[in-house]
């Protein structure tokens, strides 16, 4: 072969290249301006004309589910199927509401369009309905927030060391008795107001059991202790307290109080305070409302934390990032992963279709609770704008958001249950006790036979099927729901019949999912790529993102203990997460579970809006002694009980509830304290109390569950 | 004839680039390259409607190497199991580096979405799974729980000691 023929050739090649590579590009861009421009002047301007107005994200409105201003959310269609299936008539939702029959759905509702259009239409969806509304990634989005100036908001300051007013020595002479007697009474002399008198000691004994553990002093009990600080039970009432020196009824009463916090219904008392906050409940709620049979762990996770007097910031880092964290055993790596339960309860919808969205929903419930619970900031008001009142930008929202979407919730059901089902986490030969009974061998095998028959009845069915002959599907469906649910009751024994232990939980996944900035939290709108991280303003300048964080000196101070070095991080960010939620220098952390011990040994908090600490919430009646308590909070290694003493034995939780008309008069809600508000002063009886049917033991798993199988 | 044929065969392939969305089989993942073949059946929506054993028709092609951008979003799939609707499903952790590429013995069904000549979206068809990619149904090999990833070990380390 001469050189001059492989020239010819390279050349001839060469040129067809060419060619096609201009030809390729226009050939099909000339085949899509074609549909596009029919789908641009036919079609559009009547959605837009005719069914925007209930269909769109810009209406806000999705009436049966459905919305047409983009070609997935067409095609997915709303409650009754797609909207638009290409090339099929029959099966367009859409174009059978326009063709008015009178059994069927009839759009637009104000009166049938043109014979013209409805032809257009035809015409469209037959071409295979080309629709160019995709997806595309918008510009970059900025905020307008001025995170500086929003730094210099009260909750965000760091705490600052207080002390009471008075330094004076406190004598018997003197109406305060504690460093927190002292803020309130400079608080109240400011105001022109008096404290009432103490509370008898019988009211005072009644009200120590209430708050602390839930349950009134037996008769026994009251009488006992009333004696003790001085005054019977059933002698006159006292306004004023005589009997003893303060000194040594503070004595007798911190014995009393250090007595109620050993009792394990304390735990059951305050662990029921915080799974309100955790939003504790045994079942999904939402549409089909399914029952979270392995919840009860996280309930028994936290009444034995609250008895154990667990550190708070190791309860919150276990809490986000149990899973996570360094382990000595299996029953403590059990424990841990239990913990997790508070990121895996909650609402759901479990019915919803579309899975990305009910993955962005249970993102945004998870961020809302992690931060309104230990933060009182209400993050998730970001999800779809910047935050409307407080520093907070969209985009510190996503920077969270890429946090829990790179973890597993592992929660539990079953496909026959609800759409949205998961695994749950195995803790099998761990530890932690099985929360039902054993088998028998009997037993054990009526189980395999009810899923064999149920296996077997779906095969017949599906012979049936084969062989032409016609089955209702309804049936179909319960046979393979009786199949599914058999085989994981089945799954829940070994082969043994001894029952595996679950429970809900997280887990890190595989890689890190990436995450889009979403305007206006419109899944089919997103913008750039956002880097996991916490909140800006409660961050040094700079260092909101996971990787500044955990290079930041003040952060490496405060790591979880045991950690294999400073440098460990875990993939999804949980675990820097909760350290940083955990940390001392967090201004928020230690306020916000202070201020939430006084709520409820009060009846109201400092702050009173105790789950949003924002611009929107309420400011402290007493700054300076929100922060002593969360100061001493930290001081006392983030002890609950030893805060829950020191506001137990002052003055000031010592009062009478009784009405005093000029203190009244100056301030009616009691901002000040002058008096104990009525609510908390234990004087109601307990419901539970009131039947005589107290249960002293708790249920060995879940007692809802239990009682509904009979057991 | 040489031309035509050439222009014919060329144009097949290239042309994927310029659809909005198309119906693929994903032989092999390498890095973030992925050959495929385009899936005549899956095309269109509702040839599954007919039952199964429809599938075909585009063994004999070569695959076409196409580039993924890293930016592209990387999701599970499923066909719905009455109506053999199309149904997008959560979010493939780690994209293409995902275990169900890594791993895959036979080739994918996927859907590939582009604007112009971008990939924006790659749904793949896999068993039912859940949001963590788990098979959660309890057909044949049920899985209700998994194990836990084991975090580590406790040291005597200096981290968090300082108070």
């Amino acid at each position: 072969m001469t050189l001059r023929i492989v020239l010819r050739r390279f050349l001839f090649c060469a040129s067809v290249l060419g060619c096609l590579a201009w030809l390729v590009p226009s050939q099909n861009q000339l085949l899509a301006q074609d549909d596009v421009r029919f789908f641009e002047s036919k079609i559009r301007p009547v959605l837009v004309k005719h069914c925007y107005e209930c269909h769109s994200t810009e209406s806000g409105k999705s009436r049966g589910g459905l919305k047409v201003d983009s070609r997935d959310a067409l095609l997915r269609g709303g409650d009754s199927g797609p909207a638009v299936v290409a090339k099929s008539l029959e099966q367009s939702e859409l174009y059978q509401a326009l063709l008015y029959h009178d059994d069927g759905w009839q759009m637009p509702p104000k009166g049938k369009l043109p014979q013209a259009t409805i032809d257009d239409f035809r015409r469209w969806i037959l071409m295979g309905a080309p629709d160019p509304r995709t997806t595309a990634i918008n510009p970059d989005v900025t905020s307008a927030i001025d995170i500086e100036s929003g730094r210099q908001f009260w909750a965000y300051q760091p705490l600052s060391p207080t002390s009471p007013l008075a330094t004076k020595t406190a004598t018997e002479a003197e109406w305060s008795t504690t460093a927190i007697d002292r803020f309130v009474e400079g608080k109240l002399q400011e105001q022109g107001l008096t404290p009432v008198a103490d509370a008898s000691p019988e009211v005072l004994v009644r009200r120590l059991y209430f708050v602390l553990t839930g349950l009134p002093p037996s008769p026994e009990d009251l009488q006992k202790w009333t004696a003790r600080l001085g005054v019977s039970p059933f002698a006159p009432r006292k306004d004023e307290f005589s009997g003893q020196s303060f000194a040594e009824r503070k004595a007798t009463l911190a014995q009393l109080v250090d007595e109620l916090l050993a009792s394990d219904r304390y735990g059951e008392r305050w662990g029921r305070h915080w799974m309100d906050v955790a939003r504790f409940a045994e079942s999904t709620g939402g549409d089909h409302n399914n029952v979270y049979q392995h919840a009860w762990r996280y309930r028994d996770y936290v009444i034995d934390s609250f008895n154990a007097d667990k550190p708070f910031d190791q309860f919150i880092r276990e809490q986000i990032a149990g899973d996570l964290l360094p382990i000595g055993s299996d029953q403590e790596w059990a424990n841990n992963i239990i913990a997790t339960g508070f990121l895996a309860i909650g609402v759901k919808s479990v019915g919803e279709e579309n899975q990305q969205q009910f993955f962005a929903d249970l993102v945004d419930e998870q961020i809302d609770t992690t931060t309104r619970a230990f933060l009182a900031t209400t993050v998730a008001c970001a999800r779809c704008h910047d935050h409307k009142f407080d520093p907070i930008p969209q985009v510190d929202y996503y920077a969270l958001a890429g946090i829990f979407r790179s973890t597993e919730t592992h929660y539990g059901l079953l496909k026959a249950q609800a759409r949205q089902a998961t695994t749950l986490i195995d803790l099998t030969g761990m530890g932690p006790a099985a929360g039902t009974p054993e088998l028998n061998s009997e037993e054990y095998a009526a189980l395999v036979k009810q899923r064999d028959d149920a296996a077997q009845a779906i095969e017949d069915a599906m012979k049936k099927i084969r062989s032409g002959e016609n089955v209702f599907r309804g049936l179909l469906r319960k046979y393979r729901s009786d199949r599914d649910e058999t085989e994981a009751a089945l799954q829940a024994y070994s082969n043994r019949g001894q029952p595996r232990v679950f429970a809900m939980g997280t887990q890190d996944r595989d890689a890190a999912l990436p995450t889009r900035f979403l305007v206006r939290g419109e899944l089919d709108k997103p913008a750039q790529l956002v880097e996991r991280g916490v909140l800006q303003v409660l961050s040094p300048p700079k260092k909101q993102t996971l990787v500044a964080l955990t290079k930041d000196a003040g952060v490496r101070q405060h790591r979880t203990p045991g950690l294999p070095n400073l440098k460990h991080q875990s993939l999804s960010g949980r675990l820097q997460l909760a350290e940083w939620i955990a940390s001392p220098k967090n201004p928020l952390t230690a306020r916000v579970i202070a201020n939430r011990v006084w709520h409820w040994m009060y009846g109201q908090g400092l702050v009173r809006t105790v789950d949003d600490f924002g611009h929107a919430g309420e400011a402290p009646s007493h700054p300076e002694l929100l922060d002593y308590l969360a100061n001493r909070l930290i001081e006392e290694n983030w002890s609950i009980k030893a805060l829950i003493r020191e506001i137990a034995l002052s003055r000031t939780w010592q009062l009478a509830s009784t009405y005093e008309e000029r203190n009244f008069g100056i301030d009616p809600d009691n901002r000040f304290y002058w008096r104990m508000e009525p609510a908390a002063a234990g004087s109601r009886s307990d419901p539970r109390c009131d039947t005589g049917r107290v249960w002293k033991t708790r249920p060995a798993a879940s007692a809802g569950y239990l009682f509904a199988r009979g057991r | 004839m040489r031309f035509w044929t050439s222009a014919v065969l060329l144009l097949a392939f290239p042309g994927l680039l310029y659809a909005d969305e198309t119906f693929v089989k994903i032989h092999r993942v390498s890095g973030n390259q992925i050959a495929i073949v385009p899936d005549a059946a899956n095309g269109e929506s509702g040839a599954m409607r007919g039952g199964r054993g429809r599938r075909g028709g585009a063994a004999a092609a070569q695959p076409t190497i196409l580039t993924v951008s890293p930016d592209a979003k990387i999701t599970s799939a499923m066909r719905e199991r009455r109506t053999f609707e199309f149904r997008v499903g959560a979010e493939l952790a780690g994209g293409l580096k995902h275990r169900v590429f890594q791993e895959m013995q036979a080739p994918l069904s996927a859907r590939i979405v582009s604007d112009g000549n971008r990939i924006t979206e790659i749904n793949v068809i896999i068993s039912e799974t859940d949001i963590n990619q788990s098979t959660t149904t309890a057909s044949g090999e049920a899985i209700i729980a998994v194990r836990p990833k084991r975090p580590p070990t406790k040291r005597a380390s200096t981290a968090g000691k300082a108070r």
